[in-house]
């Protein structure tokens, strides 16, 4: 029985991970804000020594911060190439039909780039310090304000916990239904798009089927118990936010602050 | 078509960092013609086993050979290998999906180089031989039939490609005592016109109705093989047991209790029945 | 399609956000099937399809979110725009089943499919231009991107999804339609 794959979540004991996941997801937003707004050498560089304290607070290796970063090198040049070459400012240094280069465009390209490294990177230390499982629960509690204007919060939260159990078995049943259908000589490469599109019939087909099948089993078991909504399950205690969750939401939001003072 | 497994070991690791021995150092040979059971506790290595003779898992270390030619060996023909080798997993109706029985069946033939006439006929035939009426089934859609029938229709779809080694894994799982008489007979009539069959079970009845040899696996390691009846003996009396008895040897063991020994040899009702026969005429061993 | 409890929709859309995590995995070892196909996307299309709109809203979000999270697939970067794509595809897709009754099931199907994946990547196209990546974003870009490169994907969903909708109503896990019966 395969357990479920922890994407990017390595374990560690350090003040990142002992933050609760609902801080850190605010502070995550407070704080690309905070890179966003960066408008100036200091801007960025406030921006950059955050970071760069941060990645030193959770006390893990540096090369996992810019691993996916690497991954989306190319996205990232074709952006930069894209205001540089094609953003008419007014400092235009060149000009050819529809090429433009001018140095706002150059400004801007490098501008994006590094906001999106930057946003990219906070991201990573958020989903490498807190497992999905409490990300998840985060999320839910997050949520809560939705149910204002309609939204069964509840119904959505056992959703997802229940997409999140079926994950190990869906594995296992794919790779079970892809070895079997391969012993039977099916083949995924071919030229033709046609024939591409029906060779993953026999793959798609039975995976659907099976899934179906055991949401079919799982709802008839749970409407044999009595359950027609999430309203009133029994809850999970919440814990209370500990002081180093405090100190955390507040020196990010002043942070931020200290940001957009900058701006003017 | 003869399969030997020499040094054979695979492990993975799991996406938590644990690593897995799934099989250790396992060494068998099957003879061609042979019906060879597998048979272990849960999580052994039996699947596993079996997906690497098929050739769907490479293994860590360790080689098999198929008519002694190595299956892993670079520039081994993988197709001819699809044809030769037939698996039926566990559940094998859940890899049903073509719009009708005929074209699901004919699935495996795509690439087998047959023309259209001869993939029809090879189709038929292995419907047939799972029971059903060609011209009635061969239209319906196959997600929309019984669970036996279901069954039958994915293991004829293996059957199409008339393979010379066929692997089950759990084969009766889930079928009533008529389906599951019907599956052994099948099976049986496949091993004697030539196929060599090997059967993953917890099914100790089944097991001794049809193999000839059986092997053992346990955490991955084989702890025993040899000749069916003699490997049940020995099976009864290992520490860990839990391998559970044929209904023969559980009334040899009654009886013996109630101080009737009949032979240890004994494995299935007919060896049963021919024992006590000669008891009860009278002396001779039994 | 509509016919369905609460509960199982609710269920199946849970088994649709699952799928929307593991069918990438699955793809990924077979050559060439994960960047033209964009597995992530048949999970969700089929849930609006099946569901309707608000499911499949929920499904176009919280598959793509658990996917960043547990398989690092797609990365965070791309994670806004394809949010913004999929919660459309999902939305779209319910509405249009709705309201398209031609009495033929796959030219319903076909026609909310085809719907919902333009109005998906005109919206999401918009998003980019506006929001993520604004300044950089030309129409030229977004015709690339969301038409020319990822047309083999638009054609193998426009195939798959019908039959996988096909096969579900003959094993009676969906239910029909119409009340006719069809050939699939």
């Amino acid at each position: 029985m395969r357990t479920l794959p922890t994407g990017q979540y390595i374990q560690g004991d350090s003040i990142l991970h002992k933050l609760e996941a609902r801080v850190k997801i605010l502070c995550l937003f407070i704080l690309s804000a905070a890179v966003i707004g960066a408008s100036s050498i200091v801007g960025y560089a406030l921006a950059l020594g955050t970071i760069s304290a941060l990645i030193l607070l959770s006390r893990l290796p540096i090369s996992c911060a810019f691993a996916s970063v690497r991954r989306i090198s190319l996205f990232l040049l074709v952006i930069l190439m894209m205001n540089a070459l094609f953003f008419a400012g007014e400092n235009t240094m060149a000009s050819w039909w529809i090429f433009h280069i001018s140095r706002e465009g150059i400004k801007q390209g490098f501008s994006v780039v590094i906001n999106v490294i930057l946003i990219l990177i906070l991201g990573n230390l958020l989903t490498m310090t807190t497992s999905p499982t409490q990300v998840t629960t985060a999320l839910e509690s997050l949520i809560k304000p939705l149910k204002l204007i309609g939204v069964p919060t509840e119904d959505v939260a056992m959703i997802i916990s229940v997409a999140i159990q079926f994950i190990p078995t869906l594995i296992e049943e794919t790779e079970s239904i892809k070895k079997a259908q391969i012993a039977r000589g099916a083949r995924f490469e071919s030229k033709r798009l046609a024939e591409r599109a029906a060779s993953f019939i026999p793959l798609v087909v039975p995976i659907f089927i099976s899934a179906f099948r055991r949401a079919d089993e799982l709802s008839l078991a749970m409407e044999a118990r009595g359950y027609r909504n999430a309203k009133n399950r029994t809850r999970r205690k919440k814990e209370p936010l500990a002081l180093d969750d405090y100190t955390a939401l507040t020196v990010c939001a002043l942070i931020c602050l200290l940001q957009f003072m900058l701006l003017r | 078509m003869s399969i030997t497994i020499e040094n054979l070991s695979y492990s993975y690791v799991q996406p938590s960092g644990e690593k897995v021995d799934a099989l250790k150092n396992v060494s068998y040979s099957i003879e061609d013609g042979d019906f060879v059971g597998i048979m272990g506790h849960t999580g052994c290595g039996k699947t596993t086993l079996i997906q690497l003779m098929a050739g769907l898992l490479s293994p860590t270390s360790g080689h098999i050979y198929l008519n002694g030619e190595d299956i892993n060996a670079k520039g081994y023909d993988r197709t001819s290998l699809r044809q030769t080798v037939g698996v039926v997993f566990q559940y094998p109706e859940y890899q049903l999906f073509a719009t009708t029985v005929e074209k699901d069946v004919a699935f495996g033939l795509k690439y087998s180089g047959l023309n259209r006439q001869d993939v029809s006929a090879r189709v038929q035939w292995a419907l047939e031989t799972m029971g059903f009426d060609f011209e009635k089934v061969r239209s319906q859609s196959p997600l929309a039939l019984s669970g036996g029938e279901k069954r039958r229709v994915a293991i004829a779809g293996v059957l199409a490609t008339k393979p010379k080694i066929l692997f089950f894994d759990e084969p009766i799982a889930g079928l009533d005592p008529y389906c599951r008489q019907r599956f052994l007979q099948f099976v049986t009539q496949m091993n004697q016109s030539g196929t060599t069959i090997i059967m993953v079970s917890h099914n100790m009845e089944a097991l001794g109705e049809c193999t000839k040899r059986l092997l053992v696996l346990e955490n991955g390691k084989l702890i025993d093989a040899g000749a069916t009846s003699e490997v049940f003996v020995r099976v009864k009396h290992m520490s860990n047991g839990g391998f559970g008895q044929t209904e023969a040897q559980k009334i040899v063991e009654l009886l013996s209790a109630g101080n009737l020994q009949l032979s240890s040899a004994i494995v299935t009702y007919d060896d049963l029945l021919s024992a006590l026969r000669q008891e009860l005429t009278g002396g001779g061993m039994g | 399609m509509s016919k369905m409890s609460y509960v199982k929709r609710s269920i199946i859309t849970a088994v649709c956000i699952g799928l929307s995590v593991v069918l990438p995995m699955a793809f990924h070892s077979i050559p060439n099937a994960g960047n033209i196909f964009c597995p992530m996307h048949i999970p969700v299309l089929l849930c609006g399809l099946i569901c309707g709109g608000s499911f499949g809203l929920l499904c176009g979000l919280a598959g793509p979110l658990l996917s960043t999270l547990i398989t690092g697939m797609p990365p965070m970067a791309y994670l806004p725009s394809m949010l913004v794509e999929l919660a459309v595809y999902g939305v779209v897709c319910g509405l249009m089943i709705n309201l398209v009754r031609t009495k033929k099931l796959y030219t319903d199907l076909y026609i909310s499919l085809i719907v919902a994946l333009i109005a998906g990547r005109i919206v999401a196209g918009a998003a980019k231009a506006v929001i993520f990546s604004a300044g950089s974003y030309s129409i030229a870009a977004w015709i690339a991107s969301y038409f020319v490169t990822s047309w083999p994907g638009l054609v193998i969903q426009l195939a798959l999804i019908p039959a996988i909708v096909g096969a579900l109503m003959k094993a009676k896990l969906i239910p029909q339609r119409y009340s006719a019966q069809y050939e699939a």
